[in-house]
Parts: structure tokens; sequence; C-alpha cells
């Protein structure tokens, strides 16, 4: 099965097959044999050239994968063939605005932008507080403030669309 | 004697006393709210309780309907934990009237160190050093600006009831201070309810040293030795040690005299933590005392081989304390890192959600205090914590070695943690030369975030071993399903 890991706005191929035992993964160009034992599933036991890794590995959601190692935790984004075609359609339809939603459950303490306003990518928008704790929420890219969608006080639902943004400036 | 206690917390610290009154065959009672019906705290327990809705204001804080479940089920004592009602004199006092023992200072003790700028008049009248600058809030903008002229610059200007860094400005100069007075005022106001502020010399790369001390009711207090915590990020601690690789055997008692002090002059009774700020010379200062049993007890039960629970309920009984203070030893090292659910490459955003799976380190001089189980839930409603992974050594790079090695095997799947920022503080080459101070992160992690890890192969490999095996399953749903559950598993299920 091919795959394309996305990573650093480069597109990396990686192509996996089961094998008696294990996998044969080519990365990039290189191929590594790869023994592999499932402990259960999500949970791996692998021997690449006899270095050994226990790994971890959730799906948070589709594409995306958070893979636990001993030194630490990868998050790598890693595509089909099918998820390219559907990510590089969905992202049609997004060209023309962007949003900052709320990543959580929480109330907005602050909304620090206003409509018509222009930010650069990264300034923060609203701050939102949950678990005790106040989080500013930033800009994903360039753009104008199209629309502001709650104030100072809302609770919000996680994914709500807080600040609406235009890239056309 | 007490014979059955509440515990009116949730959590790890629910846990971490639930098992202290298991060691001592005394029995328990849990509280919890809603959203905790399934907890760890509740499970534990002999007996438990629904006490109100997920808020915490209308479960965990609501005094009467815990004093009411105390008195229903029969406990003769409560423990408050840390956070919650832990500091609450009018709870303290509360509980003494429905002839229920709360296991903690008398009212008396908590109201007189409640507040900041009353507990350091306080404690400059008992001869403890204080850090120079105004007793009294401040009453405008002038007069912060007269009081700096005394203590010189630079100022901190402080929330009088605050905690948590709310409230706090940093000043350099007398054109700054008008503003920063401002600022802190209205955001004291806001967090608070209260915009009294005052303000005092700021130590320049203080260290954050506390000392544990443990007093009973018939006058007698010793202090167990010191808790390095100047491993901090926005003035929340992430990583503790005890004893502090600054502290010296002659400055060791002088700070514990100087606690034991501090706790007589307010009549204290129970373990408590005097915190002290130091500065680069040695020179100490007192911040504020908890009087509480803190986070991060658990790395002085490791040096001093004290349960500070079984302390604290046998003073609450009356009984004098088991130990003089020559009894007391420090032996070895030990550390603890705070485990949180938050995403450090993301400003540590708080990352509630269910936890698909843990696995907890274990075996030699590791201990983990813990309310975390697989399928659990790390709630919106409460506190990220989920862990506190302690480790011991009979030295410091011992300690630091076996840190980094439970912390590798610590795993938590299904939400992010704070982990790998945790390891990256352990391993780092000034965390292993002991020169810490409260900037540290600042200083070494600068930035708001955590710089991304190196790829891994073998995560790419492995997250693509995983993706097709998870279009197999989807492919094969609808046959039969041949699992082989395996011993793990098997373990797993009957955990947590």
């Amino acid at each position: 099965m091919r795959y394309v890991i996305v990573r650093d706005e480069r597109q990396i191929p990686i192509e996996v097959e089961e094998r008696e035992g294990g996998y044969s993964v080519e990365l990039d160009g290189k191929l590594y044999e790869v023994e592999g034992a499932k402990v259960l599933d999500g949970l791996y036991s692998l021997l690449i050239g006899g270095e050994s890794f226990e790994v971890a590995v959730h799906s948070p959601k589709p594409g995306l994968y958070d893979v636990h190692l001993y030194d630490g935790m990868r998050r790598v984004e890693l595509l089909s063939p099918l998820e390219m075609v559907l990510r590089a359609e969905g992202g049609k339809a997004h060209a023309h605005g962007k949003s900052v939603r709320a990543p959580m459950p929480g109330k907005v303490v602050k909304v620090l932008v206003t409509e018509g306003q222009r930010v650069v990518k990264g300034q923060g928008v609203v701050v939102v507080e949950a678990m005790k704790m106040q989080n500013e929420l930033q800009a994903p890219g360039d753009g104008v403030v199209k629309a502001v969608k709650t104030k100072e006080g809302d609770s919000v639902e996680s994914g709500a669309e807080l600040v609406v943004l235009d890239d056309e400036a | 004697m007490i014979e059955k206690v509440l515990i009116a917390n949730r959590g790890e610290i629910a846990v971490r006393v639930l098992r202290a009154l298991k060691d001592m065959g005394l029995a328990s009672v849990a509280v919890f709210s809603e959203a905790d019906r399934a907890a760890r705290h509740v499970r534990l327990a002999d007996e438990a309780y629904c006490i109100g809705p997920a808020p915490s204001a209308q479960s965990y804080l609501r005094m009467d309907t815990i004093l009411e479940v105390a008195l229903r089920s029969g406990a003769r004592a409560i423990h408050p934990g840390y956070g919650f009602l832990s500091e609450n004199a009018e709870f303290s006092r509360k509980c003494k009237d429905a002839g229920i023992i709360f296991i903690g200072p008398p009212a008396s003790a908590i109201h007189a160190m409640g507040e900041k700028t009353r507990a350091r008049q306080i404690m400059a009248k008992a001869g403890v050093p204080v850090i120079p600058g105004t007793l009294q809030p401040l009453a405008d903008a002038d007069s912060a600006l007269e009081a700096a002229k005394m203590t010189g610059y630079p100022v901190m200007l402080k929330a009088a009831a605050g905690g948590g860094g709310k409230g706090m400005r940093l000043v350099h100069d007398s054109t700054a201070l008008p503003g920063a007075f401002r600022d802190a005022s209205s955001e004291a106001l806001k967090s608070f309810g209260d915009g009294a502020v005052y303000l005092e010399r700021a130590v320049v790369k203080p260290r954050h040293i506390e000392v544990q001390i443990l007093a009973d009711a018939h006058g007698n207090c010793v202090y167990l030795g010191e808790r390095e915590c100047s491993i901090q990020r926005r003035h929340q601690k992430v990583v503790e040690e005890a004893p502090s690789p600054f502290v010296t055997p002659g400055m060791r008692r002088m700070m514990g005299e100087v606690a034991v002090q501090a706790a007589k002059a307010v009549g204290y009774v129970s373990a408590g933590t005097i915190e002290f700020l130091v500065d680069q010379s040695g020179e100490f200062f007192f911040m504020e005392m908890n009087t509480r049993l803190q986070v991060e007890h658990a790395v002085t039960e490791m040096v001093t081989g004290i349960d500070l629970v079984r302390e604290q309920i046998r003073v609450a009984e009356g009984a004098p304390l088991s130990l003089r203070q020559e009894d007391v030893c420090i032996r070895g090292w030990s550390m603890e890192c705070r485990i949180y659910a938050e995403d450090p490459l993301q400003n540590f955003m708080p990352c509630p959600g269910r936890i698909e799976a843990v696995r907890l380190p274990e075996g030699p001089n590791v201990r983990v205090d813990s309310a975390a189980f697989t399928r659990g839930e790390v709630s919106m409603y409460y506190d990220p914590m989920v862990a506190k992974v302690i480790s011991w050594g009979s030295d410091r790079d011992a300690c630091a070695a076996t840190m980094n090695r439970a912390l590798m095997e610590f795993q938590i799947v299904g939400t992010t943690t704070n982990r790998d920022f945790l390891l990256a503080i352990v391993d780092h080459p000034e965390f292993r030369r002991g020169n810490l101070d409260t900037g540290f992160i600042e200083r070494h992690f600068g930035g708001p975030s955590m710089g991304r890890p190196e790829p891994s192969v073998a995560a790419d490999i492995a997250a693509a071993i995983y993706a097709l095996e998870s279009s197999r399953r989807v492919g094969a749903s609808a046959g039969p399903v041949h699992v082989q559950p395996s011993a793990w598993r098997r373990a797993m299920q009957g955990r947590g």
C-alpha cells in the first residue's frame, strides 16, 4: 500500500507491504525490512535492522497519527491516495477564507479583533478559558477579519467557529 | 479515635489519601461529582456518595453537602487534599462546629496565612525574614512610587489575595510603575474580586525553595528538610526535588528553624509548607505558607521515609508527633515530574479528552501517584494534571537518570501530555548541573512553545503499518473477527 507523509510542506512517499513475520517498507526511496509483532491494537514491537522499538499508535483523526516512542511522541501526517484526493477537494472549498475555531469547550474571555481588522499569522484573535487556563487562539495565516461570531462571556462548544478570516487582503 | 475518613477531593490526591487510609486500616468515604462517577477514587473507597454536578462550585466546593455526607456516613474526620476546600478557613471552622475533625490546621492558622500582606506582617513580627516592601496594600500609583524608592528597583507588584501569578507584575523602573500598578490591580480585581496590590523588591534570578514542617497540637514542630521548586512555568511548578542542590547542611538548619518559627507564630498544627525565595547569595525570604498538603509532598516522603498523610491523621487525632527533630534524616535524592494533559507544541493548551491507554512506569525507585486509567477521561472541569512521576536515587545523578527512565516508560495514548517537555527538562545539561532558578524554563525553553521533535524513521514506519492495518480492519468488518486476546490485554483489562 502506498501512502504519502506530509511534513514541512513536503510529500514523502512511503510504501508498506506485509510479509512473513513483518513488513517491507520503502520510505523516501530507502528500503527497510521490519520485523513486527503486534502486542495489541495500536501497540507494536518493531525490529528495524536489529534496533528495537516499542511504538503505540493512535489516530486522533483521519490522516493524523500520534506515534509514541520512548524518546518522544511524533505526530505523523500520513495520507492514503484516497485521502489525498479528498483533501485536495476540501482544500478548494476553504481556499477563500479561514476560520479560528474553539479547540475545546470553554468560555470566551476576550475578543482581540474587530471586523475589518488586518491580522498576521500567529496573531492572537480570541482568548478562551478552559480547565482554569486561558488560551490565546491565533490567526492561522495573514488576512482580514471578515466576521466575529462570538463575544466575551460566550460559552462555546468544541469546533465552534469564532472568527472568520478572509485571506484576500 | 478516627476510624473512618471522608476525602473531600478527587484525582490523584484523593487516591493518595485513600492509600494512606488503607495502610492504616481506616475506612474511607469518597465524594464525587457526576463527571467522576467511574473515577479511581470512587472505586478504591469503601463508600462513595455523589455530591452534585461536574462544575466544582456545585460539587467539590459545596461545604454543607460534604459535611452532610460525613455525618450521614459516620466519618469522624475529613481530609481536604489540596486545592478545593483545603485552605478554606470557613470550612475548617464548619467542620469543628459539626463535630468533625478537619485534617489540617485550625481555622485561625489558615486565616492568618491566607491573606499575603497579613501573613507578611505576622512573619516580620515573629522575626522571619521577609522581602523588603510594603506590608500594606498600596492606595494608588503614587504610593507605589514612594514605596519603590525605599525598596529599590526592580520591584514586584503582587495581588494581596492572589496566587498562581495573577495580578503580578515585574517593574524595572519608575516610568513603568504607574501603568503596571493599574494593570496588576485590575487583574487582581478580576481574578480574586479584590484589587488590593502590594509591592516588594524583586529578587533577581531567585530560587523557589520551600520547607516542609509537621506540627502537633502539643506545641511540637519539626522541619523535614526542603524542596527545590524553581522549575516553574508561569509560576506553576513543573519539576520538584528534595533536597535542593543549592542548600548546604548549615543553610538547611537555618531555613528549617525559621520555618518552625513561622509555623509556631500562627499556632500551626498538621503538615504545612513555608515557601522561601532564595537569592544567589543564599539569603532567603519568606514568601508564603501553604496551609495544606502540597502536590509535591511525595519527594519529601521519599527522602525522609515519613508518610505525611499518616502523620496528618495521627496529629488530627490529637496524638503527639511520632518523631523528634533529631530523628529526621535525609537519605538520597528524589524528584517529581508533573504530567499534565497539555500540548507543549501548542502553547501548552490543555488537552481534555479520552485516554485510550495508560502505561505507568514501574521498577526500582519509581513511584507514581495518578488517577488516570485506560478509557478514562481527562475532564475539562478540573485540573489537567494526570499523574506525578516520582523517582529516588542514592544521589542527584542517579535520581535524574531514574527519572529519565521512568518518563520514557510513561505513556498516555489518546490525549497529548507534556511528557516530552519534562524529559527535555530532566535531560538538560543545566538541570543536571543543578543550575536552577525560577527563570529556567523561560531561558532554556524560551518562546511560547517547545521545538518540534526530530522526525523518526521508526515513527513513520509505525504510522504506515498502523494505517495499513486500519484500512484492512475497515474492509474486513463484515466478516468474523478473530482476535486472540493477548496476556498484555488481559492484564490491562484487570487494571485501573
